[in-house]
């Protein structure tokens, strides 16, 4: 450290916490080196642009990007150009690597795995010992005042580092290996007021355009998503709730022969009235070529029937062998008769069954019969 | 289940049916009754239940005066 009166950093630290802003020189009074630093001091932007700005690369530059990781040489490129640490602006002249860098105090091995990658800013301070110019050869030959120079080193650590004097520049994964950029890119406000612009769009303002979808949590506010805003094709079987599609949301006309599958349309989903269920017992034929007959009436209306029927053989089924054959046969039609009931003007329709055993043995079949509505 | 016995005047059965449901439409499910034919409803016992409508023809008949079915006799050499 230089020849000081007081410690610059405890003198400046001092002032801020009595809140001084300036220092004023009177005349006729002795100049302290201590109030010559704090002048300086207080009037650098550093702490300004350190509080109130941030760490940053600036818009149109690529300072320290962090590419092309080379494992066997645990080594990885560094580009040239600037970024702005804890207040102060750091500049690299030409891309360089982590390992042949200026400072090369920290550098190691890379970490296997993901590790992060800081710069760090090292202020520090020049004497005339490290710049003889500053010993003043052409005059007073002796050393009047100290420099302070902004060193640099690009560091590697697993743990985060959570201080200003430390820009976050990239995260790295020895496996693959990857780079993921961490910079913070387009530090200047030009850049900034350029992306609110082109972010705005047509609205009058950033928050406009935004309050029309988003909801102040971020969500997406209701009744935001129409048609115009699903792609054709998007909504697919995987994102429709069990059970989310009913019978209301569906359009009129909108499930034709084309949308039912095959064999989806049962008599149970139809709009149906069970008119008859039951056994009935078939006389047997008087003799050959002659036939039983039974008249099983299903239901006697006025109006169109539309029946569905079914006569099914329950008997007799003989006890056979696997290597005897049975076929048994019987017949059935529809009848429909026009009557008029007796005690009654009106006429009616009398649909029934008409089923026909040829065999010389009576024969027990079950009638099943649907209406179907017709609206 | 209803049970519903169409028969002749002397109590020969001509039809059975074993009915689970029925049009309200019907006082019974048997058309083209000829003349002297009736149909009578009863409540089958737990063996009717089990023996199919045909099986019922050929084991019972009706007692026309009281109008319950009523077993046959089996014929000579059966069990």
């Amino acid at each position: 450290m230089g020849n000081y009166s007081q410690d610059p950093q405890a003198a400046l630290q001092n002032a801020i916490g009595k809140s001084y802003t300036r220092v004023r020189f009177q005349q006729g009074k002795p100049v302290l080196d201590r109030e010559l630093n704090l002048a300086s001091d207080l009037a650098n932007p550093q702490g300004l642009a350190r509080t109130y700005i941030g760490n940053g690369t600036p818009a149109g530059d690529n300072g320290f990007a962090v590419s092309a990781v080379n494992l066997a040489g645990n080594d990885f490129t560094i580009s040239a150009g600037r970024a702005l640490v804890n207040g102060q602006e750091i500049v690299l002249a030409n891309n360089t690597t982590y390992q042949t860098q200026p400072t090369l105090t920290h550098v190691g091995n890379l970490p296997s795995g993901v590790s992060n990658v800081y710069l760090h800013a090292l202020p520090t301070e020049i004497t005339s010992a490290q710049d003889p110019d500053l010993g003043n050869p052409n005059d007073v030959h002796s050393e009047t005042a100290v420099r302070e120079k902004l060193g640099w080193e690009v560091v590697v650590s697993v743990a985060a580092v959570n201080a200003p004097d430390f820009y976050l520049l990239a995260v790295i994964n020895t496996v693959g290996p990857a780079v993921q950029d961490r910079r913070r890119l387009g530090l200047s406000t030009a850049a900034v007021r350029d992306e609110v612009a082109l972010a705005r769009g047509s609205a009058p303002d950033l928050s406009t355009r935004l309050v029309a979808s988003l909801a102040a949590n971020g969500t997406l506010a209701a009744n935001t998503v129409g048609t115009a805003q699903i792609v054709d094709g998007n909504v697919v079987t995987g994102k429709i709730a069990a059970g989310a599609v009913t019978e209301p949301l569906l359009a009129s006309a909108a499930v034709s022969n084309r949308a039912l599958a095959n064999a989806s349309v049962t008599v149970a989903k139809m709009t149906q009235t069970i008119v008859f269920n039951g056994q009935v017992a078939v006389p047997a034929a008087l003799g050959a070529g002659q036939l039983g007959t039974a008249v099983i009436n299903l239901l006697q209306i006025e109006d169109p029937a539309f029946l569905l029927v079914s006569v099914h053989f329950d008997g007799p089924r003989p006890v056979l062998t696997a290597a005897q054959l049975f076929n048994q046969s019987f017949t059935w039609k529809m009848l429909t008769n026009l009557v008029k009931p007796g005690g009654q003007l009106t006429y009616q329709h009398n649909y029934s069954v008409v089923i026909e055993n040829p065999a010389t043995t009576p024969i027990s079949v079950t009638c099943k019969a649907y209406r179907l509505n017709e609206a | 289940m209803k049970l519903y016995i169409q028969h002749d005047r002397h109590g020969n059965i001509l039809s059975v049916s074993k009915v689970q449901a029925m049009h309200e439409s019907l006082e019974h499910p048997f058309g083209g009754l000829e003349p002297g034919e009736q149909v009578m409803r009863v409540k089958p016992s737990p063996e009717q239940e089990k023996l199919d409508a045909h099986e019922l023809m050929l084991q019972y008949s009706v007692d026309v005066k009281t109008s319950k079915l009523k077993k046959r006799r089996a014929p000579r050499g059966t069990a």
